[in-house]
């Protein structure tokens, strides 16, 4: 280290540039060369641009652990940036960008501004994305500076870099923002299309991107667009192609039935380009395999005649061959059905497991879904199972079963190959399958008491969906021949109803025992009645979730899925207000007092009007509710969940919308697998009281308790995981559902975490530094800026106050220090930074439940940023 | 966008590590991502290659969500080139494909500079250089210029002598002209004392043949490859013979895409050096009559059934391979002679319950059983339709369950083969000319066929 020290202060640059870079070496290999700040700092006066760039490296890297320093560096900076030499301006512009120290972005808005009207285009597009930068340090400096409307300017720049950073931090400061200062305005619109030809391909992604959020006013102007656009669907970069794709995908939908002709030739375009994604590296192909298993739902007709690229090489990677998979499923069809079932066969034989059951169940998908072919995808599964390859046998029977279910009474005739395969069977939903078909058409299988028997003999042992199973397929072969069964029943009725803890399985009992002791005629109608017949499922998104998914198209929720929203924590107010449903006012200020109507209105609901003693606002816990499962996955319901402390208890607030068209829905059972924290229901049973009737949405809150039994040990050194999995079941067609949510750990702070200061402090002491956890929290709301505010609402969530003091040698900043416990006994203690006009805040927490750490941590910073 | 770049060694060290956003992610997050790698490794005894130069995790889906991150969900989007694995990190929303694709680039960039391949120890020698086009290449998190040219117009790549002498040769303090000029591909001040482009039509068959020789699925993808070595700013226009055979295409972004458009003539200025013009596919008609030049019967047999599972057993396979006159490719004016085909190997992998290999004959050839990847791989070299070639070879293996035998099936044959001088759309171009410059380059244009994934089902 010694040794570097010299060299860098050596006065031969050759060795100079060698000791800087050996410091990089160290430095990117993970070693603290930090201590070599001053040294390496003393080498950034120079003319050569390598060692000027090497040093600025430096720089960054380290700025945040020694802002004081870095201030030294100013300097140079502001020297830099007027240097002849643009490359040297540039990279002046881009490091002061970069080191996020408060009294340095003072100093960049200068040289900043003169910078985007630099000469050199160079120099012009690496302002662009200093902006951007900025903005995410001090949004105010940037608006107050005019530095949008600047980059307005930069979108019609005559280079085309400068043109693709300007679009690109604009797209990048109205997503932080949530401000709309990426909008489309018939000029900003002439200047992206303009741009879209002349740009960098990163650039065309960007401006695509910010396209496909724009909606045309009319069907005009989309096919006007879309002509503009059509030609990007050419280009060797994929992301440019799919990003074109979604414009062009969203406009469609806009140019109306009335042009069908348009619509048709450009259906024929988008083929080609999404067929030659498929000959690009795998990674790429399985982005595009999403993306085009989304496409297909949409708009089938634009790949039906191109399914033989989807037929799966042997050497594609196994999520590739899954996802073309699903592809054929949804695109297959009478006139190709042949060639799919000889390409599925062959999968059939491959090696990977997990391929060769979703091929043999693609099989039986598609008898689901074309009716004509099911004949022949019969014959090819029965193919399949006299191969006697255990798992295949398996796969084939459970899909099976749904093929008597969409064609009853069609095909028992292949009853006694699967019954022959009987020993086969050892997975429960494999035998779940096979044992609804044997109760199913018992009156055709002469031994079906035989079979069933045997099944029995291990009831005790089974699953709890094959015990299900086996209850009801003996009541079934018993209203069909009463004669020879009469035993076999009342045996699994005792069983069922006597010796299982299992409730689903006792109530079910009960409930056929009752029927068939009572009335087993009306036995008969009940357990013998007609099932609905089951649909194909292959077109399984609702079409107003594919619609959302279809804008979204090239992004990851098109990957997952999932909406857009559901990559985002969604916070609201704990006691919704008729307002609620009203349109948001533009105006801000009245959103707030609206807010505040609403916590007040909280207030004197609990009684504590009493607490206000000044005009200060009033803190009540909510929960941050999030979205956790969607109408697709949980019957029709919207749910948002998270989790709340009152009264020292712990409540689980549930909010369900209910989006179905049928019915009203009230009554439903909770469950919560075992979690890191111990928590447990106090009581299954959740009630909606008024029920929620189809289009409204009601909220209800269950209580928790902790339950070691619960608990999931949390191995040393690792991170606590927040996830808790929660099953619910409707009480009234027996539908679940699951869903995980994340805790939000600040509900689990109880109410005797206050300390006496110089525990405080010892406490403090006596912990690791190691143990330390840091975080910045900036954008905070303007109640989160006063130290009074910020002590009041952590008070309402039992994080309590300790101590405050101004920092020495620095002017404005003030240090606030909290404790809390949690439930389980654990102590935090947290040191907040704030600074007198700045809308940040440091936070640092120390525990000895190190696990826990970080959960504390983001507890405190999420309720420094709500409001 | 991108928070942080990671690139790990074939081991899954972090070898380069960098945030472009001020948020330090955690290394953990590695660690994640080599978990989930790790499997495939066990699972494979090492990476699944996809050909020869292609391989993957993959138990790793390139797009990896990894929660419970101080900053919440993460996602990881990777790629893995020449054994090194590029992770981008990013904390929100983003177009994967850019991300993708950017990689990718990164690694391009990587081989441009130091060599093919770009491996642990290429990274390693060069550390500040990676760094300095990281640093070009993005900023905040955006991908900015990735165009070689322009890239070493403002770095320098190491060269032989820089390394001797481990020297400073300063980069030029005068910022080059072309680097953000309106055609970033293009450097400025180029200057040969002998201008020369050589145009590669290159036609990749992609197949599924089954046993019998059948076709089951096939596709082309064409690409023309350029060397162009020219001084100044020619600006160059190719035309085709017959340009309604090409379907679906896609250029680089020199080329002026309208004129495509409305002449079917690709008008560009190239970039310096090798670059690939564009790619297409051609008319599903050609396609769908499509002949495959060579042939390739495997047969195998796996003697007796009926022994107990566990034990030891005897297999055989047979394999004829050979030159076809009856493909449908077309070759140019100028090749005279009968069809050779060049680099012919055939890949055997065999099946996994296979323990070693005995009595390998080949009246043709050469051919190599690797014991690690259980795979034989065939050397035909060159061959024309006058020889045959045969293959024999046994295998004792481990009898599976019974009902279990279908687990047996011995993976697809993969065949590599080129053919020079033939293309299976028979596109031929009609004429280049450059124009903005006085000189008379050396102009060459050859058709080149060759198989891309080609593969022969053994059942």
């Amino acid at each position: 280290m010694h040794e570097l020290r010299m060299e860098l202060h050596s006065t031969d640059r050759a060795v100079k540039v060698d000791a800087v870079k050996k410091v990089i070496a160290s430095m990117t290999v993970g070693k603290d060369v930090s201590m070599l700040f001053t040294d390496v700092l003393n080498c950034v006066q120079t003319g050569n641009i390598e060692l000027k760039k090497l040093v600025y490296l430096y720089l960054i890297n380290y700025s945040k652990t020694q802002p004081e320093l870095t201030l030294l560096a100013v300097n140079t900076f502001v020297k830099d940036a007027s240097d002849s030499n643009p490359l040297i301006r540039a990279l002046a512009v881009r490091t002061m960008g970069c080191i996020r120290v408060d009294r340095i972005t003072e100093y960049l808005c200068d040289p900043l501004s003169r910078a985007l009207r630099d000469e050199d285009p160079y120099v012009r597009k690496t302002a662009a994305v200093c902006v951007a930068k900025l903005y995410d340090i001090a949004p105010d400096l940037v608006e107050e500076r005019g530095f949008i409307e600047i980059l307005h300017d930069l979108i019609s720049d005559s280079n085309p870099s400068v043109v693709a950073n300007g679009v690109a931090a604009l797209s990048e400061i109205a997503e932080s923002s949530g401000k709309d200062v990426m909008r489309i305005t018939a000029s900003v619109l002439q200047k992206l299309l303009a741009a879209l030809n002349e740009c960098t391909e990163w650039g065309q992604v960007f401006i695509l991107d910010s396209l496909a959020k724009y909606t045309p006013a009319d069907g005009r102007e989309a096919e006007g667009i879309i002509e503009r656009v059509t030609p990007r669907l050419q280009h060797a970069n994929s992301a440019v192609v799919m990003s074109a794709v979604k414009v062009i995908l969203s406009y469609m939908e806009l140019m109306g039935s009335q042009n069908s002709d348009a619509i048709r030739a450009l259906t024929r375009k988008l083929a080609p380009p999404l067929v030659t994604l498929l000959n690009s590296e795998p990674e790429i192909q399985y982005v595009a395999l999403r993306n085009i298993n989304l496409i297909v739902q949409k708009r089938p007709n634009i790949l039906e005649n191109e399914i033989k690229v989807f037929f799966c090489k042997y050497n594609d990677p196994i999520y590739v061959k899954m996802e073309k998979l699903e592809i054929i499923i949804k695109l297959v069809s009478e006139k190709n059905i042949d060639q799919v079932l000889l390409e599925l066969k062959e999968y059939a034989t491959e090696v990977d497991v997990d391929f060769v059951r979703k091929a043999v169940s693609a099989i039986g998908r598609c008898a689901v879904k074309l009716e004509r072919a099911a004949e022949r995808c019969i014959a090819v599964l029965l193919e399949l199972i006299q191969t006697k390859v255990n798992y295949v046998v398996q796969e084939a029977v459970i899909v099976i079963k749904d093929v008597f279910r969409r064609y009853p009474n069609r095909y028992e005739s292949i009853i006694a190959t699967l019954c022959d395969n009987l020993d086969t069977l050892d997975e429960p939903l494999a035998k779940a399958s096979m044992i609804w078909i044997i109760g199913e058409y018992a009156e055709r299988i002469d031994n079906a008491d035989e079979l069933l028997e045997t099944f029995l003999e291990t009831f005790e042992e089974e699953d709890p969906a094959v015990q299900l199973q086996l209850l009801t397929a003996t009541v079934k072969c018993f209203l069909k021949n009463p004669e020879d069964t009469q035993d076999m029943v009342q045996r699994v009725l005792d069983m069922a109803t006597e010796e299982s803890d299992n409730p689903d399985l006792r109530d079910r009992g009960f409930i056929y025992w009752r029927l068939l002791s009572t009335d087993p005629d009306a036995a008969k109608i009940v357990v013998l009645g007609d099932k609905p017949v089951i649909e194909d499922d292959t077109f399984k998104l609702e079409p107003a979730l594919l619609n959302i998914l279809i804008g979204q198209i090239a992004t990851l929720s098109s990957i997952y899925h999932k909406p857009p929203d559901s990559f985002v924590v969604r916070r609201r107010a704990g006691l919704p207000t008729e307002e609620d449903d009203e349109e948001d006012d533009d105006d801000d200020d009245e959103y707030d007092e609206e807010v505040r109507d609403s916590s007040a209105g909280g207030v004197d609901l609990l009684d504590m009007g009493g607490m206000s003693v000044n005009d200060h606002k009033q803190f009540t816990p909510t929960a941050p509710m999030t979205r956790v499962a969607g109408p697709e996955k949980a019957g029709g319901i919207e749910v948002f969940s998270g989790f709340v402390q009152e009264g020292g208890k712990i409540f689980m607030e549930l909010e369900f919308s209910n989006v179905s068209a049928g019915q009203d829905i009230s009554t439903f059972a909770i469950q919560l697998n075992k979690n890191a924290f111990g928590l447990s229901p106090a009581n299954q049973q959740v009630i909606f009281q008024p029920p929620v009737s189809p289009g409204s949405s009601g909220t209800t809150r269950v209580e928790m308790v902790m339950n070691p039994a619960m608990q999931v040990p949390t191995p040393n050194g690792q991170n606590v995981n927040p996830q808790i999995q929660v099953a619910i079941k409707n009480m009234h067609n027996n539908g679940v559902f699951y869903f995980a949510v994340n805790l939000n750990f600040e509900c689990l702070f109880s109410a005797d975490g206050e300390m006496e200061k110089t525990a405080f402090i010892e406490a403090w002491k006596s912990i690791d530094d190691r143990h330390e956890l840091y975080a910045t929290v900036s954008d905070l709301p303007a109640d989160s800026t006063s130290i009074e505010d910020v002590q009041q609402k952590f008070a309402a969530y039992n994080i309590f106050f300790i101590a405050r003091r101004p920092v020495p040698n620095a002017e404005g900043q003030e240090v606030v220090y909290f404790s809390m416990k949690s439930v389980h006994g654990m102590t935090f203690f947290a040191e907040l930074t704030f600074k007198r006009g700045v809308n940040a805040a440091k936070v640092c927490l120390k525990t000895e439940a190190t696990s826990y750490g970080g959960l504390a941590k983001s507890a405190l910073e999420s309720l420094l940023r709500s409001d | 966008m991108i928070q942080s770049l990671f690139i790990l060694s074939p081991t899954g060290e972090v070898l380069i590590e960098r945030h472009f956003r001020g948020v330090v992610t955690s290394r953990s997050v590695c660690d994640t991502f080599w978990d989930r790698a790790s499997e495939s490794i066990n699972h494979h005894g090492g990476v699944s290659a996809i050909s020869d130069h292609e391989e993957l995790y993959d138990s790793v889906p390139p797009v990896m969500e990894v929660p419970g991150s101080d900053q919440g969900t993460l996602y990881v989007i990777s790629c893995l080139r020449d054994g090194l694995s590029y992770l981008a990190v990013c904390p929100a929303e983003v177009s994967p494909l850019l991300i993708l694709e950017f990689l990718h680039r990164v690694a391009d960039i990587f081989v441009d500079y130091f060599g093919f391949p770009a491996d642990e120890s290429a990274i390693k020698d060069n550390f500040s250089t990676v760094y300095q086009l990281l640093e070009e290449m993005v900023d905040y998190g955006w991908p900015l210029t990735t165009e070689p040219n322009a890239l070493k117009a403002m770095i320098r790549p190491p060269t032989v002598m820089s390394k001797l002498l481990q020297s400073t040769t300063v980069v030029s303090d005068e910022l080059p002209s072309g680097t953000v000029s309106n055609m970033p591909w293009r450097t400025a001040d180029v200057s040969y004392s002998q201008n020369e482009i050589y145009v590669d039509i290159v036609e990749e068959v992609d197949a599924i043949v089954d046993a019998s020789g059948a076709v089951i699925s096939s596709d082309v993808s064409g690409s023309i490859q350029c060397q162009c070595q020219l001084s100044g700013v020619p600006d160059l226009l190719l035309t085709f013979k017959d340009p309604t055979i090409i379907d679906d295409w896609s250029f680089h972004p020199c080329v002026r895409y309208s004129r495509y458009e409305e002449d079917s003539v690709v008008s560009f200025v190239p970039p310096d050096g090798n670059f690939e013009l564009m790619s297409y596919r051609i008319v599903p008609e050609k396609v769908r009559s499509l002949n495959p030049p060579v042939f390739c019967h495997p047969k195998w047999n796996y003697g007796d059934r009926s022994t107990t599972s566990g034990d030891m057993r005897t297999g055989r396979v047979t394999l004829h391979a050979g030159v076809t006159t009856l493909s449908s490719l077309v070759f140019s004016p100028s090749h005279k002679g009968p069809v050779v085909v060049e680099d012919f190997c055939v890949n055997i992998p065999f099946p996994r319950q296979t323990r070693s290999t005995s009595n390998l004959r080949v009246d043709f050839g050469t051919a190599v059983y690797n014991e690690a990847a259980k795979v034989l791989r065939w050397n035909l070299g060159k061959m024309d339709a006058s020889k045959k070639a045969s293959l024999t070879c046994s295998f004792s293996f481990v009898s599976p369950k019974v009902g279990e035998e279908e687990a047996l099936d011995p993976p697809h044959l993969s065949l590599n083969w080129k053919i020079p001088l033939a293309s299976v759309s028979g596109l031929t171009v009609s004429g280049l000319s450059v124009t903005r410059e006085s000189y008379h380059p050396y102009k060459g244009v050859r058709n080149i066929a060759k198989s891309g994934i080609f593969q022969v089902r053994c059942s």
